[in-house]
């Protein structure tokens, strides 16, 4: 499928009264144009989903395939494979199902966290923050090729590593907008909501007049802040320059959200208790609540949510002596080993993502529904285990990838660090990227030790691309 | 590498933050480095040989992320002088220095040096050399970065009390104030931490301002906002107030509605008061004038509203240049849209100003020598408060900057001094740098299971008392302010569930005694609820008894009835049966938590004579100071174990001035589960040659603090609860405390250290020791990590406190009198 200029008019013009700077046709509009024939181009979206503790490859791996041993090349149909318990909730959903194994990411930290490592590829070490960002991560780089009203929701249980705080905004440290520009996240569902939603969840009849006057105060502010920044030193020139960055930021996503009125109104969230609530597991469920409504409504493509920390406890699956850093190092807690501990903690995270597939699969789109178009990516920056050595960088996908690679209902298997066909995160990511419709050369650091060998580590998978 | 050429090396790359690029456009070698990697780099790093993988002859011909990457790493190496390695030959004092501006000059062309951000963060403040900062030989005249200084949580969470109109009264607070969220991150959960080069205001930041701005605003502006929406409706007040009272009868009808359903009614009374307490909220005056004013408002009615409202919000006076922009800004709002919204948007633009959100400290005062200007009369008095308070600057420091008596050295001691000697002013920066150097007050977050000792008590309640007896201790050994480093280092003294003031316990416990001495001869037994012949106390026993003590007849504590009284009787009787003085932090709190929670200081609650006095010796010999304090060890432990690498790591980095390095990429650092091991025999998996060259650095600090679990109990074997119990007990194993200290740079105190006690009492005599905690004032009091330029800062520091026998203000005094305290420098 493709558009053209004409078509995507046409498209817009079906809906009377649809402000032509909406980015994003409306589920309706989209649902018009397919059922009449007129060729729009679908928007794919993404969602980063990242648990603290490492993914073990044998903790994700069908249980027949475990002994196949990390050296073998495997490409299988999940369809014939009976999945681990842990798993149970992607059954109905076996199509969507990928499974990634032994892609090695040697070049990141590894240990507690790989930070921006995992979406970033490049070596970002501390589990009290990492050093400042040296490019783009991949979900930033996605939200830029699929624009929104938010082009960018990051939203997070936690802060880093081994982080406590569960409230306002927190620095994970596993996403990055650019050199130096480390991506906020927002820890409290109730800020989220107002942000995604206030528009039409408040019914202020002085509204519109509030969101002009906002207007003007965004202008005034940035004609303040440049003239303020020209007394300031260099370093603190930069300072202002992200407060810039946010202004301009805001009075962009302001006129898209107003221009998505329609959408949002239909796809509020019911505001409960939840999203105040305290226990992670309910505030995770708040998070994947308004998850799914912004891409429903079409607020925003691209998604990252910061699952826990090492600090997350928890007290509500049963696990109340010991953090996700205690039964990580396989200490036992409430008279189960760390392992049966870990397994109920991803059987939840499996729960919820799951829960967000399955919304999205309710939603037709196009010929199909909003699931095809929809990447989830299930991946740890400490890579395969509790302390990351990086040989592999398991990952859970789940989604129809917008058609884009051939990955949905396969378990992939790639060879051995440092075998023949063996690849890397970096080519993991090139190949997405590439699929989506970025044609760069090769996206990541080069694992130093593959380069001494001559090991060819540049480009993408083709095997994988559709 | 011979010290003077570090001192160059260091400046060069700590003082101008921002290295000169060279001219040129690409990164060629040039041929003195290429000189010095023919000699010390290529015979490891070349096409014949890789060792670790790099490969450094190529450097040139690699693409520009990778040769950015590489040259990343050469100039850690370098800097840290981790290459060459000890055994090969080491280049001179001028090629290394001459090698590491190269280096850094090549990255800096791409602004893409990692060092560089590094070194801004605390965690590597420790990299600058210890010996050189306190030799005496640098002589340049410190100074900090002009710069901003992002506000911090502290801040916000006054200026939120503030604008409410219910600061300082924590107690008092009103729903509304948590309808704020904290715009401001605090950066790293553990040590010191608010940099000003670390924190800027992002998206995030300025959306949540601008969230909490609208909403006081509104709240502000309600009641004029509804008189201009029903006039400019065509209605009156009288409309809305008739408006009201259907609201307010529909509430009642809902409380009716409850009560003949026989529903509590508490929740859903509380419910309507929340939704009424916005409508209680008066709009001041000056907002009202220019809101329901009829035409433009007159410049004297802007600048008083604007003058308001910087005064409301925490903000001191509004500059004349303020007051111009602002009024402009409300008087192009009012043409635009109208009083209302004209208003509001000013009301909310001062709230999300940069001069809100960023303290500014860029040298506007007199020049100095050396490039440096003072901090500007105004710059100082903000720089002062914010230094010992969380307030902006009291009445007495703006009038010192308006009579212009805050322009000098002097001046800035004044006003330090008298804010110190001052007890009616709140210092909390003070203790919380305490908290931030030890890091005790993270006791309540490390989650313990409550039944492994505590038999179901909520153990953060009773770990937050842990905190409490420690910043008693803290407190004390200020007030005392004699030989404060050592003495929290190696006191024997303690205060336990004491709150430092003798007198006041001992009234309290008088008050006890003598209710006890009233009425153990009456029959309090029978006062009980549930007594089988129920009495009462006369009104005149009631109030005989609410005369002994204040907290007798406050509202928590109140004697009020027959079942007050032999609440506390019961437990007075089992103190006075016993012959011995009750423990009254758990009489006035008549819960079992407060016994349990002494526990953690092997004292048995129910058995222990309170000592009135205090404080006093816990136990001679086994405990001394912070460091054996539940407090400490709790924070510096594992969920169900002891944690020997974070405690030795703290020891090295905080008390030692040293470091270690970070956990590399290919550690698999799980220790093994074993039952029927100790920790400590469990950690020998670090001893392995590969981890112990960084463990040997955390390890044998660690393993002395052995002698206490996890609660902070001491004991001689340890528990093995990974195993059943034999009977009603654990078994045990015999704990090893043995450790080793080194690193004091003192070799009557390195060594072999026999328990935690023995290293500890070393630890306070070292000098290096004493010097480290300057270190770590310097930090948190300057904002930032020191320069080699802040020698003279951190000598005179020390000196002030080796001449004042100890004193911390003395040394604070100096440090907040520094040239690096009020002098700036722009680096570009």
């Amino acid at each position: 499928m493709s558009y053209t200029r004409r078509n995507f008019v046409k498209g817009l013009s079906l809906g009377a009264g649809l402000p032509v700077l909406a980015p994003i046709l409306s589920q309706l509009e989209i649902q018009a144009a397919a059922a009449s024939g007129v060729a729009v181009t679908l928007p794919k979206r993404f969602v980063f989903v990242a648990p603290s503790s490492g993914i073990m490859p044998e903790e994700v791996a069908p249980p027949a395939l475990v002994s196949t041993g990390p050296d073998q090349s495997l490409n299988l149909p999940l369809a014939e494979q009976k999945l681990l318990p842990v798993m149970e909730p992607f059954e109905s959903l076996k199509d969507y199902l990928s499974i990634i194994q032994g892609v090695s990411g040697k070049m990141c930290a590894g240990g507690h966290t790989s930070n921006y490592g995992a979406l970033g590829a490049w070596r970002a070490p501390g589990e009290k923050g990492a050093p400042p960002p040296k490019r783009a991560t991949v979900d930033s780089m996605l939200s830029t090729m699929y624009p929104a009203a938010v082009n960018h929701l990051a939203t997070a249980l936690t802060g880093g590593w081994g982080s406590r705080i569960t409230e306002g905004v927190v620095y994970p440290d596993i996403s990055a907008a650019g050199p130096q520009k480390t991506v906020p996240f927002q820890a409290s569902p109730d800020i989220v909501f107002e942000q995604l939603f206030g528009t039409v969840a408040s019914q202020d009849r002085y509204s519109a007049q509030k969101l002009a006057s906002k207007k003007n105060l965004l202008d005034f502010m940035s004609n303040d802040v440049r003239k303020t920044q020209k007394a300031l030193p260099s370093e603190e020139r930069t300072k202002l320059d992200h407060y810039l960055d946010a202004l301009e930021g805001l009075q962009d996503q302001d006129v898209k959200i107003a221009a998505l009125r329609k959408s949002l109104e239909k796809n509020v969230p019911e505001f409960t208790d939840k999203y105040t609530a305290e226990e992670p597991e309910l505030r995770q469920e708040a998070h994947f609540d308004l998850i799914a409504a912004a891409l429903i409504s079409g607020i925003t493509n691209v998604v990252t949510m910061k699952m826990d920390s090492s600090a997350t406890i928890y007290r509500g699956l049963g696990v109340s002596e010991k953090s996700v850093h205690g039964i990580g190092h396989n200490e036992s807690s409430n008279g189960k080993t760390g392992l049966e501990c870990r397994a109920i903690v991803r059987q939840h995270h499996f729960e919820i993502l799951a829960r967000l597939a399955n919304q999205l699969k309710a939603v037709p789109e196009g010929t199909g529904n909003m699931l095809d178009n929809t990447m989830i990516v299930y991946i740890s920056p400490a890579g395969d285990r509790h302390h990351g050595k990086m040989d592999s960088w398991p990952m859970v996908i789940l989604g129809g990838c917008g058609g884009r690679l051939k990955l949905p209902g396969r378990y992939l298997q790639f060879p051995g660090y440092g075998r023949s066909g063996h690849k890397t995160i970096g080519n993991w990511w090139t190949s997405v990227l590439n699929a989506f419709g970025n044609p760069i050369e090769h996206y990541g650091d080069f694992d130093p030790a593959l380069m001494k060998g001559g090991f060819d580590q540049e480009g993408p998978i083709p095997e994988i691309i559709a | 590498m011979s010290p003077a050429s570090l001192i160059a090396l260091t400046s060069v790359l700590l003082s101008p933050l921002a290295v000169g690029a060279a001219p040129g456009s690409d990164v060629r070698l040039p041929s003195v480095p290429e000189a010095i990697f023919d000699s010390h780099c290529y015979a490891c790093h070349d096409e014949d040989v890789q060792k670790g993988d790099v490969r450094l002859d190529d450097l040139a011909d690699l693409p520009l992320a990778d040769r950015l990457n590489l040259l990343n790493r050469v100039q850690e190496q370098v800097y840290f002088q981790h290459m060459p390695p000890k055994k090969k030959a080491q280049p001179s004092p001028e090629e290394r220095e001459a090698l590491f501006d190269w280096v850094s000059s090549a990255l800096d062309q791409h602004d893409a040096s990692r060092l560089k951000h590094k070194l801004l963060d605390p965690h590597y403040g420790n990299y600058v050399d210890h010996d050189k900062l306190f030799s005496g030989e640098i002589k340049d005249a410190p100074f900090s970065p002009a710069r901003l200084w992002r506000r911090n949580p502290h801040h916000f969470d006054v200026a939120k009390r503030t604008y409410f109109g219910v600061h300082p009264n924590p107690e008092k607070t009103i729903g509304e104030v948590d309808k704020l969220k904290q715009p401001f991150n605090k950066g790293s959960a553990e040590g010191i931490s608010d940099f000003a080069a670390l924190f800027y205001a992002d998206s995030a930041t300025f959306d949540t301002l601008y969230r909490n701005a609208a909403f006081v605003v509104d709240r502000t502006l309600l009641l004029a906002f509804i008189e201009y929406d029903y006039q400019s409706r065509g209605k009156t007040l009288d409309d809305w107030r008739a408006d009201r009272a259907e609201v307010l009868k529909a509430q009642q009808k809902e409380i009716e509605r409850y009560q003949r359903e026989g529903k509590t009614t508490r929740y859903i009374s509380g419910a309507h008061r929340a939704l009424n307490a916005k409508y209680t909220l008066e709009t001041p005056e000056v907002y009202r004038d220019i809101i329901l004013g009829n035409g433009e408002p007159t410049r004297t009615q802007m600048e008083a509203a604007i003058r308001h409202h910087f005064e409301r919000s925490g903000q001191g006076e509004p500059t004349p240049k303020d007051l111009e922009k602002y009024t402009q800004f409300l008087r192009d709002g009012i043409a635009e849209s109208g009083p209302y919204f004209g208003l509001r948007n000013v009301l909310i633009a001062i709230l999300v100003s940069p001069d809100y959100i960023y303290r500014s400290e860029l040298g506007h005062g007199r020049p100095g020598s050396e490039g440096r200007t003072m901090l500007a009369p105004a710059e100082l008095a903000y720089a002062i408060s914010y230094a010992l308070t969380d307030e902006k600057p009291d009445a007495i420091l703006l009038e010192a900057v308006r009579s212009g008596r805050l322009q000098t050295r002097e001046n800035v001691r004044r006003e330090v001094v008298r804010l110190l000697e001052d007890g009616s002013i709140e210092k909390p920066r003070i203790l919380r740098f305490f908290h931030e150097f030890f890091g005790y007050h993270h006791a309540p977050e490390v989650f313990k299971d409550d039944e492994r000792i505590f038999g179901g008590f909520t153990f953060h309640k009773i770990a937050r008392s842990y905190v409490e007896d420690t910043d008693t201790l803290v407190r004390h050994l200020l007030k005392e302010d004699k030989d404060v480093f050592r003495r929290l280092l190696a006191t024997e003294e303690y205060f336990v569930g004491h709150n430092g003031d003798n007198a006041a316990v001992r009234a309290e416990v008088e008050a006890h005694q003598k209710l006890y001495a009233y009425f153990k001869d009456k029959n309090w037994k029978n006062y009980a609820e549930k007594a089988q012949e129920k009495e009462a106390p006369t009104e005149v026993d009631l109030e005989y008894a609410q005369s002994l003590h204040p907290d007798f007849r406050s509202t928590n504590g109140k004697l009020k009835s027959g079942e007050a009284i032999f609440a506390k009787m019961r437990s007075l009787e089992s103190f006075e049966k016993k012959g011995i003085t009750p423990f009254t932090y758990s009489l006035r709190r008549p819960r079992d938590s407060q016994f349990k929670g002494l526990l953690a200081y092997n004292i048995s609650g129910y058995d222990w004579d309170f000592p009135v006095e205090q404080p006093f010796v816990l136990a001679k010999g086994k405990r001394a100071g912070i460091l054996s304090h539940p407090s400490w060890l709790i924070a510096h432990s594992q969920n169900a174990t002891t944690d020997p690498v974070k405690r030795g790591k703290w020891i090295r980095e905080r008390l030692l001035a040293g470091t270690v390095p970070e956990l590399p990429i290919t550690v698999d650092a799980s220790i093994p589960d074993d039952p029927h091991q100790t920790l400590r025999e469990r950690f020998a998996v670090t001893e392995a040659e590969a981890c112990w060259k960084c463990h040997v650095k955390m390890n044998p600090l660690g393993y002395p603090f052995e002698v206490f679990d996890d609660f902070g109990r001491w004991r001689d074997e340890e528990l093995m609860e990974g195993l059943p119990k034999k009977g009603k007990e654990y078994e045990t194993r015999p704990i090893n405390s043995l450790g080793w200290l080194d690193g004091t740079g003192d070799e009557q105190l390195d060594g072999e250290v026999e328990n935690a006690y023995d290293m500890i009492q070393r630890l306070s005599r070292s000098r290096r020791v004493q010097q480290s905690f300057i270190r770590h004032a310097f930090r948190y009091w300057m904002g930032r990590n020191e320069f080699l330029t802040d020698s003279r800062t951190l000598i005179d520091a020390e000196n002030a406190y080796i001449e004042s026998d100890g004193s911390f203000n003395a040394m604070l005094i100096s440090l907040l009198t520094s040239d690096s305290f009020i002098y700036r420098k722009h680096l570009d």
